[in-house]
Order: C-alpha cells, then sequence, then structure tokens
C-alpha cells in the first residue's frame, strides 16, 4: 500500500474533498504516521496540477478536524491525536483486514472504484449497517 | 544601454531561448497515458504508466526525453558557466599604461564573473520549470515529503563544500595584497632602460570582493536549484522510482559542475596573488612572490578533481528491461553490499586524487631551481617529509573511506544486541581477524614491511643518511601498519547486520578487510621503492663498498640493478593495488541472498562452531545462482530466499 493520492477533475466530488478523504484515510491505515510531515499546500498542489487554494481547504478541514496540525515552523504534520483515533476506531486488525478482502472481492468481480465507494456509502448511511443476509 | 541593463537583457533573452529548448525536448515527456486514462479508471494501482507516483513501468519515450533533458541541461550549464573570461579580472592592461584604454571598471569586473555562475543554477532552475503540466482529468501525487537529503549525494556534497570552503580561504586570504603597476613603453629599472609592457594588478581589495561575491552567489544558486530539483512536480510518464533517480542525476552533475567552478574560483584568487612584479632579472632566478607552491597545489588539485568529477557518474535512468535497483532492506546483505562497494568507489576516487595532489605537490614543490657554475639550472630535492607522504597519504585516505563504510554499517545496520557482552559464540561468531584476509595477502604486507624496515635500516647504517627522511619513512610506515590493523580490528568487532546470515556477513567483512590491507601492502612496497630511488647511499655503501649519495655515482651494474628493483617493487605496489578480491555474489542477486532463515542456530551452530563457511568454500559458492536453481549455499543447505513476512521491514 503506497502514500499515493488520486484527484479524479471529472467525479462529482470535489477536489479538494477527494484529498481530505484520501488522507484522513491513510491517517486511519496507519499509513501518515503521528507526527509525519505532509507535503506544503504548494508543493502538494503543484504535483497534483491543482489551485493551491484546493489542497490548502482539504488541509483545513483536516485540521479542523484534528487529523493535521499546521505550525509555522514545522509544516503542516499529522496529529497525535490522529493517530489514537485511529488507534480506537478504525485502526483494527479486523476492519483493516475486512478492508483488505473488500478490495480484492471488488477486484475479482472487476466492480470499478466509484461503484465500491458507492456500495460502502451506501452501507455507511445505515446506522448500524444492513445485517448479512443468510445463505 | 548600460551595462548592468545590456547584461541583464542578454541573460534574459539567453534565458528564454534555453527555455525553448529544453522545453522542446522535454515535450516528448507529455504523459499521453495519462491525458487518455478516463475518470472512473479502476484500480489507480500504479501499474499502468502516467503514474508519476505509483511504481509501474514509465512509458518508454518519456524516459529517453527525460534522459535527453536531463543531458542537455548538464551540458549546457557546463558551457555556459565556463570562466575563461573572467581569468583577467584583476588585471590591469598594458594597454591602459599607454592611455589606449579606461581602466578597468569594478562592476564589469563583477559582472564577468557573476554571469557564468548565475547561467549555471539558472539554467538547471529554468530546466526545472519546462516539464510538461499534468494533464488529463486524473492526477496522482504521494503525500510523503520529499526532502533534500534524500536526494543529495553525500560525498559529492563533501568535496564540493570542500572546494568551496577552499575558495573562500584562498580568496580572503589573497584580501591585503597590494596593487602592481603595470608599465608600457619605457621604464627605468636600477638604471637601466627597458622598454616593453607589462600588465599591472588591482589591489587585493578590489579583487577579493568580487571572487567572494561569486562565491557566495554560486553557493546560493546552487542551494537554490537543487531545492527546485527536488521541489519540482513528478513527471507523470514516468514512476516514481524513475523520477527520483531523474532528481538525483541532475543533482550529480549541478555538484560536479559546480566543485569546478569553485576550484576555479580558488585558483584565479591564487594566481591573482602569484602574480609577478615587473623587473629586471639580470642574473640569477626571478624573485619569488611566496606563493608559487600554492599555485603547484592549486593546478593539481584541479586536475585531479577534474578527474574525479568526470568518474563521478550518476545513476542510469535505464529502460526497463534493463536491471533494476531492487528493493534493498535495512541490515540485509544487499545494504551492506551496496554500501561497501559505494564506499569503495569513493576510496578509488579520493585516493587517486590524493596521489595526484599530494604526489605533485611532493615532487614541485621546494625552492627554485639554482644556476650552477656550469651554467645549468640545478633543481633541488623535494621536502623531505613530503616524499613518504606521497603515498603514505593515499593509503590512509583509502583506509579511511573504506573503514567509514564499516562505521556506516555497524551504525545503521546492526543490532547491538547480536554482539554479546561475553564474546561471540557458535552460529553468530565473526569470521577471526585473522581469517579475514587471505594468507598470501597477509604474507605480502609482512613482506613489504619487513623490506621497508630493512631499507630504513640499511640507510640508517650507511653514512650519510638523512636521519629526518629515515624517519619520516619509519614512522609512515608504522603508521600505515597500525591504521590497517585498527581498520580490520574494526571489520572483525562490527556486529552481524541484523538481516544477514554469518556467511553473507562475513562475506563483507572479508572484502574489507582484503582492500585495507590489499591497500596497506601496495603503500609499503611503493615506499620502500621510493626510498631506494631518493636515497641510494646505502646500497652503494653496501654494496658498492663506497658511498654513494646519488643514483649516478653507483657502478653501472648496481645502477641498472637498482633501477629494476625499483621499478620491480612499484609493479609490485600496482598489482597488490588492483589485486581482484574474491568473487561474491552480484548486485543483481545480492538481494535474494543472506536473509537468515527461522531456524538457524543449535544444530548449525554445532556442525560447525567456529566458521559456518570456510573461506573456500564461501568463495566457490558465492557466484550467482543460474534460472531456475534456488538461492542455495549448499554447504549449509539453508536457502536465502527472502522469508514470507517481511511486511515489517525497512526499504
Amino acid at each position: 500500500m503506497s502514500t499515493q493520492i488520486r484527484v479524479d477533475l471529472a467525479a462529482p466530488t470535489p477536489p479538494y474533498e477527494q484529498i481530505r478523504s484520501q488522507v484522513a484515510s491513510l491517517i486511519a491505515v496507519g499509513m501518515l504516521a503521528a507526527g509525519q510531515r505532509l507535503p506544503p499546500v504548494r508543493s502538494l498542489a503543484a504535483d497534483l496540477g491543482v489551485a493551491a487554494g484546493t489542497v490548502a481547504r482539504a488541509y483545513k478541514e483536516l485540521e479542523a478536524a484534528g487529523l493535521l496540525i499546521s505550525r509555522r515552523r514545522h509544516g503542516t504534520t499529522v496529529a497525535e491525536t490522529a493517530a489514537a483515533m485511529r488507534k480506537t476506531a478504525a485502526g483494527s486488525a479486523e476492519v483493516s483486514a475486512a478492508v483488505v478482502h473488500l478490495v480484492h472481492a471488488a477486484r475479482t468481480a472487476g466492480l470499478d472504484d466509484e461503484t465500491v465507494l458507492n456500495l460502502v456509502r451506501g452501507q455507511l448511511q445505515h446506522p448500524h449497517g444492513t445485517p448479512p443476509t443468510a445463505p | 544601454m548600460d551595462l548592468l541593463t545590456s547584461t541583464v537583457v542578454g541573460l534574459l533573452i539567453g534565458a528564454v531561448i534555453i527555455y525553448g529548448v529544453l522545453r522542446i525536448i522535454a515535450g516528448r515527456a507529455e504523459p499521453a497515458a495519462a491525458a487518455s486514462e478516463g475518470p472512473h479508471s479502476g484500480s489507480g494501482s500504479g501499474v499502468q504508466p502516467g503514474s508519476g507516483a505509483g511504481s509501474g513501468l514509465s512509458d518508454e519515450s518519456a524516459r529517453d526525453a527525460a534522459r535527453m533533458h536531463a543531458f542537455w541541461t548538464a551540458i549546457i550549464a557546463f558551457f555556459a558557466s565556463g570562466l575563461s573570461a573572467a581569468s583577467k579580472v584583476g588585471d590591469i592592461p598594458a594597454a591602459y599604461y599607454a592611455g589606449n584604454t579606461a581602466a578597468p571598471s569594478w562592476l564589469a569586473d563583477l559582472l564577468t564573473v557573476l554571469v557564468p555562475l548565475v547561467s549555471l543554477a539558472g539554467i538547471y532552475i529554468i530546466g526545472q520549470y519546462t516539464w510538461p503540466r499534468p494533464r488529463g482529468n486524473v492526477r496522482r501525487a504521494d503525500i510523503t515529503l520529499r526532502r533534500l537529503r534524500d536526494y543529495i549525494p553525500r560525498a559529492l556534497l563533501v568535496v564540493m563544500t570542500a572546494a568551496c570552503v577552499l575558495a573562500v580561504a584562498t580568496t580572503v586570504a589573497v584580501w591585503d595584497l597590494p596593487g602592481i603597476e603595470g608599465f608600457s613603453g619605457t621604464q627605468t629599472f636600477d638604471g637601466v632602460e627597458v622598454t616593453g609592457e607589462h600588465i599591472g594588478r588591482q589591489p587585493g581589495s578590489y579583487f577579493a570582493p568580487i571572487l567572494l561575491i561569486g562565491i557566495l552567489t554560486l553557493a546560493a544558486g546552487v542551494a537554490t536549484a537543487t531545492a527546485d530539483i527536488v521541489r519540482r512536480r513528478p513527471l507523470a510518464s514516468l514512476n516514481s522510482e524513475d523520477n527520483r533517480i531523474l532528481r538525483i542525476v541532475l543533482i550529480n552533475r549541478l555538484f560536479r559542475t559546480a566543485t569546478l567552478l569553485f576550484a576555479s574560483l580558488g585558483g584565479m584568487a591564487v594566481s591573482f596573488a602569484n602574480q609577478q612584479a615587473p623587473t629586471l632579472i639580470l642574473d640569477g632566478p626571478a624573485p619569488m612572490t611566496g606563493w608559487e607552491p600554492a599555485q603547484q597545489l592549486a593546478g593539481w588539485l584541479t586536475v585531479a578533481l577534474m578527474i574525479a568529477m568526470a568518474l563521478w557518474r550518476p545513476p542510469l535512468l535505464a529502460p526497463d528491461g534493463a536491471p533494476r535497483r531492487q528493493i534493498i532492506y535495512r541490515g540485509s546483505y544487499a545494504a551492506g553490499q551496496e554500501i561497501t562497494d559505494s564506499m569503495h568507489t569513493v576510496a578509488v576516487v579520493f585516493t587517486v586524487v590524493a596521489l595526484l595532489a599530494v604526489g605533485g605537490w611532493a615532487s614541485f614543490v621546494g625552492p627554485p631551481a639554482t644556476v650552477a657554475d656550469t651554467g645549468n639550472p640545478v633543481f633541488p630535492a623535494s621536502p623531505l617529509l613530503l616524499l613518504p607522504l606521497a603515498f603514505a597519504v593515499p593509503v590512509t585516505v583509502f583506509v579511511a573511506v573504506i573503514a567509514s563504510g564499516e562505521v556506516r554499517l555497524w551504525r545503521g545496520h546492526t543490532r547491538s544486541s547480536h554482539q554479546p557482552a561475553s564474546g561471540w559464540t557458535g552460529y553468530d561468531r565473526p569470521a577471526s581477524a585473522a581469517r579475514l584476509v587471505p594468507r598470501p595477502l597477509l604474507a605480502a604486507a609482512a613482506g613489504g614491511a619487513v623490506l621497508l624496515a630493512v631499507a630504513i635500516g640499511f640507510n640508517a647504517a650507511a653514512p650519510g643518511g638523512q636521519p629526518d627522511l629515515l624517519a619520516a619513512f619509519a614512522v609512515a610506515c608504522i603508521g600505515l601498519l597500525l591504521f590497517c590493523a585498527a581498520a580490520v580490528l574494526l571489520v572483525h568487532r562490527r556486529p552481524r547486520l541484523f538481516e544477514a546470515t554469518p556467511e553473507a556477513d562475513n562475506m563483507l567483512r572479508r572484502a574489507s578487510a582484503f582492500r585495507v590491507t590489499r591497500i596497506t601492502a601496495a603503500g609499503l612496497f611503493a615506499l620502500t621503492a621510493q626510498l631506494l630511488l631518493v636515497h641510494p647511499a646505502a646500497w652503494g655503501w653496501v654494496l658498492d663498498g663506497r658511498i654513494s649519495l646519488y643514483v649516478h655515482q653507483l657502478s653501472p651494474g648496481l645502477h641498472t640493478a637498482l633501477r629494476i628493483t625499483t621499478a620491480v617493487l612499484y609493479l609490485a605496489a600496482v598489482v597488490l593495488a588492483l589485486l581482484p578480491s574474491a568473487s561474491r555474489p552480484r548486485r543483481s542477486v545480492a538481494g535474494h541472498i543472506g536473509h537468515p532463515v527461522a531456524h538457524h542456530s543449535g544444530d548449525l551452530g554445532s556442525h560447525n562452531s567456529d566458521n559456518p563457511v570456510s573461506h573456500d568454500s564461501a568463495d566457490a559458492e558465492s557466484g550467482p545462482p543460474g534460472p531456475g536453481q534456488d538461492h542455495r549455499l549448499p554447504a549449509t543447505g539453508r536457502t536465502h530466499e527472502q522469508p514470507s513476512a517481511r511486511q515489517d521491514r525497512t526499504p
């Protein structure tokens, strides 16, 4: 698993939201450790070929969510609290294994990324998820 | 249009032309695959070209374009940064004294120095802005921070910094030098009228600030260009590894050119200081400026640096079909091999540089030639202490670099827990210090030391001996032996690489110990030959029965024998220095071997408790496995395939 993020300019989701969600996911699965520095806004914007404001907004929302900390001298780093949240919430081995299994099953079934994400979003809209159907 | 405006306009026009040329070359790296990628393209796993930050294959034409772009950027920058026009800075032309031209302008001289230096950094910076912008709807980027230290070649940085510091020191040293008045036409010296012309020299307070501004500008430009190279966006049509190599290639070329420029600026300062005042020389040697040794040293250092920079090649941006760099795990045999081999390369380069610099210095530094009664110039011998240094310093440099490689392994690739306080036992035991070095080589080193000791002894016993010279040779001999022993002991004492088997680890130890002993033996033979050559008094006394202070005073037979013996000793030194070490696995397979297996202690330790694989068997079995073969070392029968659970290893 890499720390690569992907922005689809043609997708209905705004680019800043795509950046925000992917960075949040990378923090959630532990790919970005607490204290790790992220690229400066301009640098990441240049790499992605998007406006600096797009990346700045994503960083700002992640900062507001307590996942990132921006300090003048240290740049933007992953917050310590983000690591704690990962351990207590999404970081369990069971959830990670389920996600890996989901991605593998989706690839095998030939589903594209957007369809998989829609399925997950649909499940997340139910407060307790859909109970598994009997075989 | 005044000078400053015309220079700036000229630079801007040049920048536009260079931008256009590099943009055309870079245009071939357009990410066609990325542009055609649809909005919902599936996995995004990085296997397709055009990922930029991904680890998949690069687009072949884009890689060619990147290679060409890096090449032309470096070539244009190299030629644009030539300082030949600046070599006249600080001079006052003779035409000025004839009234045919105006006095040199400080601003004009400053711009003459600055323009090439600004051009170097400017062209590299412009080059980073000529890459195509990301196109297509799908963009990728790596969220990890690109740090300068991950791309900068440290050894090259050290050399460049040393050249910069030397240039600054030389510039400061010439600051207080007075100017020299030239003349054109008729001038009277000591009552003698001379007609001719001689260029003058500006005072140091005029010249040194120009040079200092130039050096600081170059340093700032290199820093800015390096930061830009690291910061520029990844090429979408290259994978992450090729993008990384491309940055390293550019930084390597930038540093190499900058190193030569720093050396040239330092050389300019020395040449400035060494300029002769006009005088009438009727008899005897020309008056000394006191800067002659520095001039010689600067010349040799520049030549040595040019050779070193020509050899300091960057990594290759290879096509996908070519052997690729493997993932190298910390503490593995492959990591150890990469470090020891790269340090060996650095050691060879530094040794050649030291040999040329110190050897050249020792050969040329000295008081000027005097004119004997016969009318022939007599060249005095070089300063005594420099003679043994000519070989002792390069050998010491080599050993020090190899030892620093071992320190790097110790600090970054071993765990102290692998070295028990009570000493080594069983399977983990490294080869003994004596067995790290092949016995014939050990015998050669000992033989060289004995030969040198005997030569020193004969010379000390002979009348007319030079105690200072002999003491210098003795100190060099003892110093080399102690340094070699310390380095071999360091190699022996280093804990085992935590991801390498003892056999693989011992291969690395043997390679380092072999290299250290080899160069020491070569150095001892070279010192003996040198002593034989420069101090033949003892041989004349011992073999010819008379005192012969010079080679040509020996009898013809002895003279010939002495020459042959010296040549044989030098030849032995060269052969020893180039002696190939025992074969080891190639880099292409190094990543697959040398990892410890899960169960490797008890039975194997008792099987051969001293050394699991003898030196001979390790050498014989160290060749790369062929296609379809498994990677086994038959002596132990243990597989060296990569263990399955390796997710926690640091690449």
